[in-house]
């Protein structure tokens, strides 16, 4: 009993408070299992029927969660088939497919305002809808779910069943649910990073912040949530952006990030209106029955689809569109109808996206119900519906969020493959294992006392433990240089421990000095060997716009942790073993 | 203690090995310099390019014949494989191209498999990026030898002693530079943060060493006695060290890990020669000269 109270001194029982809220911060939970959402669409049907981000999903469409897979699994029976439509006009009869919505748009009297599908032509007038006679925009109401049925989508969560209708996918990413706090760095995750760097090299802080909140604005409204987005600045005082948005391909968010966004709608070269909230204050998006794919057919080296989606102009741009378009002349439309002498050309960041016919009752017109379309190409017309599907998201956002007030370009661009960052995480307990094993067997070989074995080991551990513990506590990445920056400082660690020990066990020799003195001899070679290993990383904190920073910060919690909490406790317990 | 009296006698010839290993270290150096403009070669992250890692079972052979025909630009090729099998898991393809699109491409029909998100992943870095990294990363290491330095001066607060423990550090980095030369290991930013931790790292036994000559009043021990305790503590700290990051190289499936662990392995053992050597021998000097003198 009395051993027990001289072995548990105040040292020891630091590193054990230390151990304590360690586990604590990194909160283990080896055995969960499943997937959780982890962003949700802003302004999306998902995000209107309560799913939000945390949920951990159980069933799709009755189908048991238990995996990524089985997600994705149920997710792609939701898909459906493409429909064939037979399509009579008062021209002729065609048939088409579909998967979700009609790819013309019509008016009330069902005539066609705007197609470029095939064998449907503007001012074609639609009769018939598969057997369904139509003469009113009513009438095809009333029977557009037989004709294209929504499709019902229950998605059970512990917080509860989320049941509606919808035309497509839920708008969510989802991810495994996380077993601990530890938050791992994008190369063991998986994800995309981006590092911007302004063109104007000498840009203010603030105009960098401004940039950020555009960014970020726009990535929500694009649907991801859980990002980092910092400044970051090096050694030579070149400012940086740095993005993290874990579990998201770069082609996903590449244009989104490098845009500046400044878009443009001209007539003959004279600009009508711009994406800004004062020209354009609604975007319709996720709404079905105001934006989306239009039309699609083949053309040369694959196939081409159309997206199209309403906006509202402010009073002032609808005034100004007034001006132009008085000034334009009325021309007889080859197929038939009459339009403007001059198309409206849609520009971003300079480049043309879409050029469309002005119709002829526009003319002079304020019009504040304008559609924006533009193109999406693919080898397939699978791959052209989602590319023309991705463009008409990342141009609605950008209108949605603004341009940003400076030209960036993207200095660096990673995207790691989450299978890559799952082999390593595995790896890397092996690594851990096996460096510990190999420590352990050299500091046997030397000492051959398990006295002296066990509690180095243990340090070694805690040691790894606490600096986990304090990246929970902090949210610091744990990342591939961040590994290697933890084996570097338990490997300082073991030497420390040998000097405390080679101390003990060689001043028993060495009557003339107590204790005390010894180890504050030991101590002194500890603290300078510290002091230089610190210094010798701090630079890393500035250089290569901080992207090895987490080496450095690891390695210097590392030794820190080592030099403050476990080496004052490892010879607190040595002095005990050995003094016994 | 036959080789240890040999040792002690004999210090100052010994100290031809690390001449000869530093001569050699920077003649390599030198030699790359002026046939190459620079002193180590530089990887991706210091130069611009990409870094494309596709996780298949596929072997690929002949991939860099194909490459080189295809494209007009540098490839390196590695293999990764599982540790324990040796079952091929991956393919790791760097070069200086910056748009990876066409070489995606290519690389679909040569595998005849999907690249997606899931088996794929690239690491773009733009050439100015590069070299503006480039250029810090030789200012952090030069400041990081300062401030290493000035702990240094400021712990031990003597000339001779001071500059022995620097010297060490700089023969270990210019071992590990040239080590880094022949293996063909590139200058990265890992590599470069290696190259920093060695700094630091390294000079553990020379302060352990510097500490237990110096600052110790010992009278009932000799000085051949306060070395080869030096040497017993030293050396099982470097070994202990060594075997932690050896298993590490071995067992690790990064590429990126196993260039830093490479580094720190010839960095610890250059240091051995440098601390048991010549710190040994200069601190011995210094040490009799002092007890002459006064």
């Amino acid at each position: 009993m009395k051993k027990m109270v001289k072995i548990l001194t105040l040292r020891v029982w630091i590193l054990i408070f230390f151990i304590v809220i360690s586990i604590l911060a990194i909160k283990p939970v080896p055995f969960a299992s499943g997937v959780e959402i982890k962003s949700v669409s802003a302004n999306s049907l998902a995000s209107d029927n309560g799913l939000s981000q945390g949920m951990k999903i159980l069933k799709v469409n009755d189908m048991e969660i238990k995996t990524m897979s089985d997600y994705n699994d149920a997710i792609s029976k939701f898909n459906k088939p493409p429909i064939e439509l037979k399509i009579t006009t008062d021209k002729k009869e065609i048939k088409i497919n579909v998967t979700n919505k009609l790819k013309f748009a019509f008016d009330e009297n069902l005539t066609v305002l705007r197609s470029e599908t095939p064998g449907i032509a503007q001012g074609d007038r639609i009769l018939k809808i598969n057997n369904y006679i139509l003469n009113n925009l009513t009438d095809y109401l009333n029977v557009s779910e037989d004709i294209i049925p929504k499709k019902k989508i229950s998605i059970a969560t512990n917080k509860g069943e989320v049941v509606y209708l919808t035309y497509s996918h839920p708008e969510i990413t989802i991810g495994d649910v996380k077993k601990t706090n530890i938050v791992k760095g994008l190369d063991l995750e998986g994800g995309t990073r981006v590092l911007l760097a302004p063109k104007d090299k000498d840009i203010s802080d603030s105009t960098i912040n401004d940039i950020i909140s555009v960014l970020r604005n726009r990535l929500n409204v694009y649907g991801l949530t859980d990002l980092s987005i910092k400044p970051a600045n090096d050694l030579a005082g070149n400012s940086y952006i740095l993005i993290e948005i874990a579990g998201v391909s770069s082609d996903e968010v590449e244009g989104l990030i490098s845009a500046q966004g400044k878009f443009e709608a001209k007539i003959e070269n004279e600009t009508v209106f711009v994406g800004s909230k004062k020209d354009i204050p609604f975007v319709c998006r996720g709404d079905g029955s105001c934006s989306g794919i239009r039309s699609c057919g083949q053309v040369e080296k694959g196939y081409q689809c159309q997206f199209e989606f309403a906006i509202k102009l402010s009073q002032d741009a609808a005034k100004k569109h007034a001006m132009v378009t008085d000034k334009l002349e009325v021309v007889l439309n080859p197929e038939g109808g009459q339009r403007l002498s001059k198309n409206i050309d849609f520009y971003l960041d300079g480049q043309l996206v879409d050029s469309l016919q002005i119709g002829a009752d526009l003319k002079g017109k304020e019009a504040t119900d304008i559609a924006i379309s533009g193109p999406g190409f693919g080898a397939d017309s699978k791959s052209a519906q989602d590319n023309t599907i991705k463009n008409m998201d990342r141009l609605q956002t950008i209108l949605i969020t603004g341009s940003l007030p400076a030209d960036i370009e993207i200095a660096k661009l990673d995207n790691i493959s989450p299978t890559l960052g799952e082999d390593f995480i595995k790896n890397t307990f092996l690594v851990m294992l096996f460096a510990i094993i190999a420590t352990t067997i050299v500091v046997y070989i030397r000492y051959r006392k398990t006295v002296i074995i066990i509690p180095i080991v243990l340090t070694m551990l805690s040691e790894i433990l606490i600096i986990f513990g304090i990246a929970a506590l902090i949210k610091w990445n744990i990342d591939i240089a961040a590994i290697v920056g933890i084996i570097a400082a338990v490997g300082t660690g073991v030497d420390d421990q040998i000097v405390i020990t080679d101390e003990a066990l060689y001043s028993k020799k060495e009557i003339s000095l107590n204790w005390k003195q010894r180890i504050k001899r030991a101590f002194s070679i500890i603290f300078t060997a510290f002091a230089t290993s610190f210094v010798s990383m701090l630079p890393l904190f500035w250089a290569a716009a901080g992207l090895i920073r987490g080496f450095a910060l690891t390695t210097i919690i590392g030794i820190s942790v080592g030099v403050f909490i476990t080496r004052p406790a490892f010879a607190s317990i040595i002095e005990y073993l050995l003094n016994k | 203690m036959g080789i240890g009296d040999f040792y002690i006698n004999n210090l100052k010839k010994l100290q031809v090995i690390p001449i000869i290993i530093l001569i050699l270290s920077l003649s390599l150096l030198f030699y790359n310099y002026s046939s190459k403009g620079q002193f180590l070669e530089k990887d991706i992250t210091l130069k611009g390019g990409s870094v494309i890692t596709i996780t298949t079972d596929k072997s690929a052979e002949n991939i860099e014949s194909l490459l080189d025909s295809r494209f007009n630009a540098d490839f390196s090729i590695k293999r990764l494989a599982e540790f324990g099998t040796s079952a091929p898991k991956g393919i790791v393809i760097e070069t200086n191209l910056e748009n990876v699109a066409d070489l995606k491409t290519t690389l679909e029909e040569f595998l005849k498999i999907k690249l997606t998100n899931e088996n794929f992943s690239v690491e773009v870095t733009s050439s100015s990026l590069g070299e503006a990294f480039s250029s810090q990363i030789i200012t952090a290491m030069i400041a990081a030898f300062i401030l290493m330095a000035i702990v240094i001066f400021i712990v031990f607060r003597v000339l001779v002693p001071s500059i022995a423990v620097i010297f060490a550090a700089v023969f270990d980095i210019l071992v590990a530079m040239a080590g880094m030369n022949i293996l063909g290991i590139k200058l990265s930013t890992a590599t470069a943060a290696a190259l920093l931790l060695l700094i630091g790292y390294s000079i553990d036994t020379d302060i352990l060493l510097t500490t237990k000559l110096l600052k110790r009043k010992m009278d009932n021990v000799s000085l051949s006695e306060k070395i080869f305790e030096s040497i017993r503590t030293g050396s099982t700290m470097t070994f202990a060290a060594l075997a932690a990051i050896l298993v590490g190289y071995i067992v690790t499936s990064s590429f990126i890990m196993k260039d830093m662990f490479l580094v720190i392995i010839i960095g610890l053992i250059a240091d051995l020669f440098s601390t048991w050597l010549v710190n040994v021998y200069v601190l011995k000097s210094y040490i009799a000269r002092h007890e002459k003198n006064g």
